[in-house]
């Protein structure tokens, strides 16, 4: 049996069109090292295409990691930036998941960079908080979707943060687990531990 | 593909497995160890579910959730960035090199016109100082005593005679009623004769002017 559901593509909407990029299957248009080669040219609607191919997973994975909406923004913004700085020095073949693995792993950096700053890596590695736990929502709480939907995203939001990166990128980039541990510079041993403890939590939490 | 199963633990080996990203080999291998243990085969079934679970529930919320920055504004903060990177490399790439100067299309004629009004100054000078020479040429020969003339010192009677006598013939050029400039030059004629007889009257006695 292999069904693999944690995948944005598995469950693809219409608000999640480029979804199907992800995935390696056959995508319309050029390829992402194409663009990048047309961009470093000169060619800013390269850029432009290299952006809306990769906006929804990006912000949905920022959206989620951050639980902000604005830093989630913000951290998008900073990524492209950052790609663009050091567009010249990417090389598609260092790396096995190409040009996805690189935009993810920058914002990645970024958002372990704004967790440093803001001392939130602390509180994460203190461990899941339980749901039963008597706390304020957060500000970007929504009543929308089911109370399921309301109790995993919140089950998220507490699961430390080397757990929820792995599981984040996992369903929103679609990147091999080889791939996510090579682009975290951990063992995949310990990539697919922290994929398998973050599972245990959520069902967990979510069965209550 | 490389077999990534005998480095994993159970867990781990499961997680690849579900995910289809294990060689065929060791996916046949783990498929015979699912059918022979019991405990690794209920571990599978129950990883499945939660990761079903998760991915749906995800799913849900993302179909529900909109993005807070749609992708025309997100669109439009990035390629501007791009653009100013664009401008930023090429800007950087552009060797510095100071262009020269443009040739002037009528160059030759400004530096005739140059030369010409040097040539018409320094003729306007250099006339200027001949006129200048020629004047002052006139006016020393007139001050200049005559070189061959004789001593010509004059005792004061004959040069009170020759005042006199040129006070005589003096003819104005004014020949309008113009008594008042006849008066005043006998006026000035008697004050110079006065003066010269006092300068005799003195030489002759009196010494004790200090």
């Amino acid at each position: 049996m292999n069904s693999t559901k944690l995948s944005l593509t598995e469950n693809a909407s219409p608000d999640v069109a480029t979804a199907a990029n992800l995935s390696g299957v056959a995508q319309a248009g050029p390829s992402d090292e194409t663009l990048i080669l047309r961009l470093r040219d000169g060619e800013t609607a390269a850029g432009e295409t290299l952006v809306k191919r990769f906006h929804q997973p990006l912000m949905r994975y920022l959206q989620r990691l951050t639980g902000d909406d604005h830093v989630a923004e913000e951290l998008h913004q900073q990524t492209w930036v950052s790609v663009l700085d050091h567009l010249e020095k990417f090389d598609p073949t260092s790396s096995s998941g190409g040009f996805k693995a690189w935009l993810f792993r920058i914002a990645t950096n970024k958002a372990n960079d704004l967790w440093r700053s803001r001392g939130r890596e602390k509180n994460a590695k203190e461990g899941l908080k339980l749901i039963g736990e008597e706390e304020a929502p957060h500000a970007s709480f929504r009543m929308e979707g089911t109370e399921q939907e309301q109790k995993l995203k919140r089950a998220i939001e507490a699961l430390p943060e080397n757990q929820k990166q792995v599981l984040l990128l996992r369903y929103y980039s679609n990147l091999k687990f080889v791939e996510i541990a090579e682009m975290l510079g951990c063992p995949l041993n310990t990539a697919l531990g922290r994929m398998h403890k973050a599972m245990l939590k959520l069902k967990q939490l979510m069965e209550q | 593909m490389p077999s990534h199963i005998h480095n994993l633990d159970r867990e781990s080996i499961l997680l690849m497995y579900l995910a289809d990203e294990l060689s065929a080999e060791d996916r046949t291998e783990v498929e015979q160890m699912l059918q022979t243990d019991r405990v690794l085969r209920q571990q599978h079934e129950e990883l499945a579910a939660t990761l079903d679970l998760a991915g749906n529930a995800l799913a849900g919320l993302d179909r529900k959730e909109p993005l807070s920055a749609p992708l025309g504004s997100s669109l439009r903060r990035v390629s501007r960035a791009m653009a100013q990177w664009h401008v930023d490399r090429l800007a950087a790439a552009r060797p510095q090199v100071t262009e020269p100067l443009p040739a002037r299309r009528f160059g030759w004629v400004m530096t005739l016109g140059a030369v010409a009004a040097c040539i018409v100054i320094g003729s306007f000078i250099m006339w200027s100082r001949v006129d200048d020479s020629k004047n002052s040429t006139n006016v020393a020969r007139v001050m200049a005593p005559d070189p061959h003339a004789t001593d010509t010192s004059l005792t004061e009677d004959q040069e009170q005679q020759e005042i006199a006598d040129a006070t005589a013939s003096f003819t104005p050029a004014v020949t309008t009623d113009t008594d008042q400039q006849l008066t005043s030059a006998e006026r000035e004629m008697k004050t110079l004769a006065l003066f010269s007889d006092s300068i005799t009257t003195s030489d002759d006695g009196d010494s004790s002017t200090p």
